[in-house]
């Protein structure tokens, strides 16, 4: 059994205008001290499907799955989430700045959760704070505890924010876009100081982010996600050696490459389907250079055409019935 | 921060000179003659020049104002003409009554209306949302004399709870009379450990200070709501709920400080406000206090009363303006004063 296990997540809001289906049936399996990398461009449910690992999937929301179970403990239909938010899993955030509560010091802040989840109070609490700052690259705690989040650099703010989400004692880190608002050093700074965290502490980080690069950096294995649904699922190495997803083979083709200077970008034409359209076959179809028969009238499940490379497409369909 | 301070005094300084010299102005203008009121009924034209050249009201404006002035600065606030008391002494009298009646009234608006705007603005929507939202558009637009009379018809004519009117009943005033220390009877009782007169006392402020109380409970309510609503849309609100710290602190403690200056803002103005803004529910509930003085000077022309009370009110706004930045300052380190 693995460490973090999603069957079937599926996640709509009931709009005015309709049913909107912001996650359309995802799988996935997270071992212990992995990074897990969760790639996909602005609105294809990546930041939504962390957010139902938390059961902080703001109204009117509905989460349903087949199976969503952390550490055998399972996340479906609670209620009562005191065992899991901060204890067990722990998030960070695209924009350290509003993240960090603006009125309160980090010390006021570190010290109240490290109150809340440990039940340790003064001294004691303040050395654990002490110790959080240390581990993630604030050596410099006596000010940073005194300090209000409008006076810390960014990547201080989001170094912060990581000790703030470490300060509970959870072994599962959701990394939304840490890095998309600091640039392009501390970006650096910051994923080194994640895997740091993780061959340090053993913790399990799903890091979710649109950017291959930092994927490429950062994570061991990887999920493409399109309109909601998981596309391929792979290593890094092997993604980016032999991706099988036209989509995801568009979005590597899409990388600027040194050689690649005076020539146009390849770009994937057309549009995300919109959630608000159940679309009979493949969300891809339509944008898909390689689409033929089954594509537009039956959705493809992911298969494993090659071991440990998850791939959801009728071009391998077919290859996996003929052998 | 000191200097700050400093700053925003002689600031205050330069409004009490401006607001001195229009009252004065003012009511030398107005078609009234003082004279003749402060010579008593039916004065013969000697006796109207007598007081008018005792008065000073012969000197030209310029000569008048700086004496007026003059004896302000030494703490002389003149007499009033219709009744001829020393007017600091009659401030002492009703000034404390009202500034315990405003008191209280605040703190029931912010006992009330901040945690009802919280849990509001927490369960935007929600019936508590749509219950307080109808309380308080209420609570603006009844008539305070209104309620006051509706309020004493229920709890004193029909459900005997509490008195009908004054600041304590006359028994209490014989039995256990409430010695005067600081002019606030809920303080001077509890000083003197004078509990029954102490308890006379509190029922007697309850009604006054809720009637009081309810436009600016329902403005604090509304505002504190606004505020929510807006801060827990903010992303360190759905981090501390990540942090999995209870949903008590994150409204409470995370949000609130955020979101709760709006209303000390109204408060303060509130509380100025209510100073003179208490005249109806003074009335009503036989309160012997600031608004009834100054209505009653008004109705006579009676200057020299206006203008010190105007005086007094000018400065509990400026200071508790002043109070209600410092308090902003200290909550959000983001201010900075200058």
């Amino acid at each position: 059994m693995s460490y973090l296990e999603v069957q079937d997540l599926r996640i709509a809001f009931q709009t005015h205008a309709g049913r909107f289906g912001a996650v359309n049936g995802i799988d996935l399996a997270l071992e212990r001290g992995e990074i897990f990398g969760l790639v996909g461009e602005s609105g294809c449910g990546k930041t939504v499907t962390s957010l139902a690992l938390m059961g902080l999937v703001p109204p009117p929301g509905e989460v349903t799955a087949a199976r969503l179970t952390l550490d055998g403990i399972d996340l479906l239909g609670r209620r009562d989430w005191r065992d899991v938010r901060g204890r067990r899993v722990a998030m960070i955030f695209q924009d350290p700045a509003a993240s960090l509560n603006p009125t309160f010091t980090l010390g006021e802040q570190l010290v109240h959760v490290i109150g809340h989840h440990l039940g340790q109070k003064g001294a004691t609490a303040r050395a654990r704070a002490a110790a959080l700052l240390v581990d993630v690259g604030l050596p410099d705690f006596e000010r940073i505890l005194r300090a209000y989040p409008h006076q810390l650099s960014g990547g201080m703010q989001q170094r912060a924010m990581i000790a703030l989400a470490l300060a509970s004692g959870a072994n599962f880190l959701i990394a939304d876009e840490p890095t998309t608002a600091l640039d392009v050093t501390i970006q650096a700074q910051i994923l080194r100081l994640l895997k740091g965290l993780r061959d340090k502490h053993g913790l399990t980080i799903l890091l979710i982010t649109h950017d291959l690069g930092v994927v490429a950096q950062t994570c061991d294995r990887v999920g493409v996600l399109y309109a909601g649904t998981l596309v391929e699922t792979a290593t890094a190495v092997e993604l980016f050696r032999a991706p099988q997803h036209p989509y995801t083979q568009g979005l590597l083709a899409a990388l600027p490459r040194p050689g690649s200077r005076g020539t146009d970008l390849a770009a994937i034409e057309g549009q995300v389907p919109s959630g608000m359209t159940a679309v009979a076959g493949c969300p891809f179809a339509a944008r898909c250079p390689q689409v033929f028969g089954p594509c537009r009238s039956a959705r493809p499940i992911l298969l494993e055409p090659v071991a440990g490379h998850g791939v959801a497409c009728h071009l391998y369909t077919a290859q996996e019935a003929a052998s | 921060m000191t200097l700050y301070i400093l700053r925003r005094l002689a600031l205050a300084g330069l409004v009490l000179f401006s607001v001195s010299a229009l009252t004065f102005l003012i009511s030398r203008v107005v078609p009234s003659d003082p004279a003749a009121l402060f010579a008593g009924q039916r004065p013969t034209a000697e006796q109207i020049a007598l007081a008018r050249e005792r008065l000073g009201l012969d000197q030209p404006l310029v000569v008048q104002y700086a004496r007026f002035m003059g004896d302000i600065l030494s703490g002389d606030l003149g007499i009033s003409y219709k009744t001829k008391h020393a007017i600091a002494s009659d401030l002492a009298t009703f000034l404390p009554a009202t500034l315990e009646l405003v008191l209280v009234s605040i703190a029931l608006a912010l006992l009330i209306g901040i945690p009802a705007g919280v849990l509001a603005g927490a369960q935007r929507g929600g019936w508590f949302d749509q219950a307080t939202r109808v309380l308080s558009i209420a609570g603006v637009s009844i008539p305070a004399f209104w309620l006051a009379l509706i309020l004493q018809l229920v709890f004193f004519g029909a459900w005997h709870l509490l008195p009908l009117s004054s600041r304590t009943s006359n028994e209490a005033a014989i039995m256990y009379p409430i010695q005067a220390i600081t002019g606030f009877h809920l303080v001077d009782a509890a000083l003197t450990g004078n509990w029954t007169g102490w308890v006379d006392a509190a029922l007697h402020i309850v009604l006054p200070a809720f009637t009081l109380a309810t436009y600016p409970i329902s403005l604090t309510l509304r505002m504190t709501r606004a505020a929510m609503v807006e801060v827990l849309g903010e992303k360190y609100i759905v981090a501390a709920r990540a942090q999995g710290l209870p949903e008590r602190d994150v409204l409470f403690r995370y949000a609130l400080k955020n979101a709760i200056v709006p209303a000390l803002n109204v408060l303060g103005l509130s509380f100025a406000f209510s100073l003179t803004g208490s005249f109806l529910v003074e009335v009503i509930f036989s309160w012997p206090g600031l608004g009834k003085y100054v209505t009653d000077s008004i109705l006579n022309a009676d200057f020299p009363v206006i203008v010190s009370v105007t005086l007094i009110v000018t400065v509990f706004y400026v200071l508790i303006n002043l109070a209600v930045d410092l308090i902003q300052a200290r909550l959000d380190p983001r201010v900075v004063l200058r």
